[in-house]
């Protein structure tokens, strides 16, 4: 393999690994706050589809990526009302909500005239950095040739590592996923830390189904996410809830996904249909391997279990 | 029984007051289990119909048009039971592992390896085999391929205590890829080969074709009743269906009584894979009649799951559920005859679960407006 075809592998591993960044980043915040967010695929579509709804009728990607943000904000609040409130069965709801951002980001896709899904945005996330700089040796394209976006999500990794292990809110955001009746007998707000923390994770999921509509794919197609948003949250548990630790496996899972493009600049042929399978099937691989290896997990302790302050 | 306990809202800073108490219900009846998850359900169609008079549509209108498809004649009767037999089987499925509170959601997957195995079975042995024999063979060979699909989680989770919403999410996708590979990646065995030009499933013989009795239902229905009634004898009357509540309701009783967590997970995935594999096995020969991925990845697995979750793990109320269920997946397509997107179905399913998922706590706990005695504090 010659140092070209390395270079620009790497660099589509980085923007098709961009979403689950986003993401899983946000799942590690809703995590660590003893949540388990499965809906995240879902809440990703709608992301995707109101942040294209958006771009497509003020042909402004910003605006849209903002859009997406928020709608998917409050779209995983029925997590949060169903999980931290109602104490449902949070694997239940998870699949729930999946079903329900499936069909509502479809519904949604097949309004207005003509639908979304016919529609071509147009107005998409560009490189920050002019053309002339991504020539640069290595550097170039590798670091300076990214669209806003993923410096964004670069960022997010960095504040959300900064935040859960430097920071004193972060500290009781450990706390009160790790055991909740302690820290509500130490004075925190359970129920508003988690409800707080599914609201991050969503926005940030929002973000990365953004990032599939305004740049990836450039268009809005029913269940586009093909399984990124679950991708998202198990890379959350092999990366120990840790989010550079993330941003690594994010990257692989997007260069395993990206296998066909580098084949192709190889010249190798190989059906499209097993190497679709490829990630999912490493996945489930490396979460046996770990689980057989494993002797003790970083998990947080009170992780998809409701609390009730009377049955502590 | 402990008492019940009691969550009171209770003033932390003094700010405010919520005059709700919360409380644990010692025990919790059936009817009453039912009755939430009926409201559940109204509730459900009536924020779908919001949703509906959002686009534009009039919910009536719709909601009428919708049942006539669904049982306004025969034929709509035919397709509702259509898809209300691979329902009651994921359904069954599901009910088996979460009632040990093994949180599988791999119905879809072993329910593609159970049509891949089925057609496969079907191919082989149907050209010289009498109908019955065949449709034997097939519901053999579909059970077998599911139960080997279940067991790629289940040994992990046996082990390694590997995590079995992970593995079994993972194997669904793996199992839609290589039922894909089959169709239109490679010229398999399941591929029709008279016509390369347009990727197809290789139609199966008739003698694994499920024909309609009095032009309503076939065979698969007939199949899909009986082993609902044969899970809810296990569950309730066998040595198995005993351990497995047991280990449902506390993992460390089971383990002191020495049942073996071990082999009841191999066995209780094996079960619940062999239902879902069934359901593929079934829907080969009743809808699609060749290897089909696209009219197969249905998400007919993940919709087991809200037909488990509303019949509330009980095997004999997801057959009603799965009715219900099966009408609703039966007219998806037709509804964009008349301008609604398909899509409503699967939000209405999403819906019903939310609803469903959130109406438990109402069963558990009692939600009760408390009088606010001003300066007690």
């Amino acid at each position: 393999m010659n140092d070209w075809v390395l270079i620009q592998s790497l660099v589509v591993a980085v923007s098709t690994g961009t979403p689950v960044v986003l993401a899983g980043s946000g799942a590690i915040l809703t995590q660590r706050s003893g949540v388990l967010d499965l809906g995240v695929e879902g809440t990703m579509l709608i992301g995707a589809v109101t942040g294209f709804w958006v771009t497509t009728a003020t042909d402004s990607p910003f605006a849209g990526l903002v859009v997406a943000v928020l709608a998917a904000a409050v779209f995983s609040m029925i997590q949060g009302v169903l999980a931290v409130s109602l104490r449902a069965n949070q694997v239940v709801v998870g699949v729930a909500l999946v079903i329900f951002g499936s069909g509502l980001s479809s519904f949604i896709g097949s309004q207005g005239d003509p639908p979304l899904a016919r529609r071509f945005s147009g107005a998409i996330f560009t490189p920050v950095y002019p053309e002339s700089v991504h020539d640069w040796p290595a550097v170039g394209p590798l670091l300076l040739s990214h669209d806003p976006v993923v410096y964004m999500s670069w960022a997010f990794v960095a504040v959300v590592q900064w935040y859960v292990f430097r920071t004193r809110t972060g500290m009781h955001l450990r706390a009160v996923g790790h055991d909740p009746a302690s820290a509500d007998a130490a004075g925190l707000r359970v129920s508003g830390m988690r409800y707080l923390h599914v609201a991050l994770g969503g926005a940030a999921a929002g973000a990365g189904g953004g990032y599939l509509t305004l740049r990836l794919f450039s268009d809005w197609f029913d269940d586009m996410t093909a399984g990124m948003g679950w991708i998202a949250v198990i890379l959350v548990i092999l990366a120990s809830w840790r989010s550079l630790r993330l941003l690594v496996a994010a990257y692989a899972f997007g260069a395993i996904s990206s296998l066909g493009f580098t084949l192709q600049l190889l010249g190798w042929n190989i059906p499209t249909e097993l190497l679709a399978i490829l990630p999912f099937l490493v996945v489930y691989l490396v979460m046996v391997f770990v689980s057989a290896a494993e002797r003790r997990s970083q998990m947080p302790a009170a992780l998809a279990e409701p609390y009730f302050r009377e049955s502590r | 029984m402990t008492a019940p306990a009691v969550d009171r809202a209770a003033p932390r800073s003094g700010r405010w007051h919520i005059p709700i108490t919360v409380e644990q219900r010692a025990a919790s009846r059936f009817l009453q289990q039912l009755g939430v998850n009926l409201v559940a359900l109204v509730l459900a169609f009536g924020l779908g119909a919001i949703l509906l008079l959002m686009a534009g549509d009039n919910p009536f209108d719709v909601y009428r048009e919708m049942f006539d498809r669904a049982f306004g004649s025969s034929r709509a009767l035919r397709e509702t039971l259509r898809s209300t037999t691979p329902l009651i089987l994921t359904g069954l499925a599901v009910t088996v592992c979460f009632r040990m509170g093994l949180w599988s959601i791999g119905a879809e997957g072993q329910l593609i390896a159970g049509s891949v195995a089925g057609a496969a079975a079907a191919l082989v042995l149907g050209p010289s085999l009498p109908a019955p024999l065949a449709v034997a063979a097939v519901v053999i060979a579909a059970a077998l391929g599911g139960a080997a699909w279940a067991t790629l989680a289940s040994v992990p989770r046996a082990l390694f205590g590997t995590d079995e919403v992970v593995t079994t999410l993972m194997l669904n996708f793996v199992a839609l890829g290589i039922m894909n590979y089959l169709i239109y990646g490679s010229v398999s065995y399941w591929r029709d080969r008279t016509n390369l030009g347009f990727p197809a499933g290789k139609v199966i013989p008739e003698s694994a074709q499920l024909d309609p009795y009095f032009g309503v239902f076939d065979a698969g229905l007939i199949i899909s009743l009986a082993l609902a009634l044969i899970v809810a004898l296990a569950l309730r009357r066998t040595v198995w269906g005993y351990q497995l509540r047991v280990a449902g309701d506390s993992r460390a009783a089971a383990s002191y009584a020495g049942i073996s967590a071990t082999r009841q997970i191999i066995s209780v995935f094996a079960v619940s894979g062999a239902l879902a594999g069934i359901a593929g096995g079934t829907f080969v020969m009743s809808i699609t009649f060749a290897l089909e991925p696209r009219a197969i990845a249905v998400n007919l697995g993940f919709v087991g799951i809200v037909v488990a979750a509303v019949a509330l793990l009980k095997p004999l109320l997801v057959v009603p559920i799965a009715f219900l269920m099966g009408a609703l997946l039966s007219i998806a397509p037709s509804l964009s005859i008349f301008g609604v997107s398909p899509a409503v179905v699967i939000v209405i399913q999403g819906i019903i679960l939310l609803c469903v998922a959130g109406a438990q706590f109402f069963i558990r706990y009692r939600v009760r407006i408390t009088r606010v005695e001003v300066g007690s504090r």
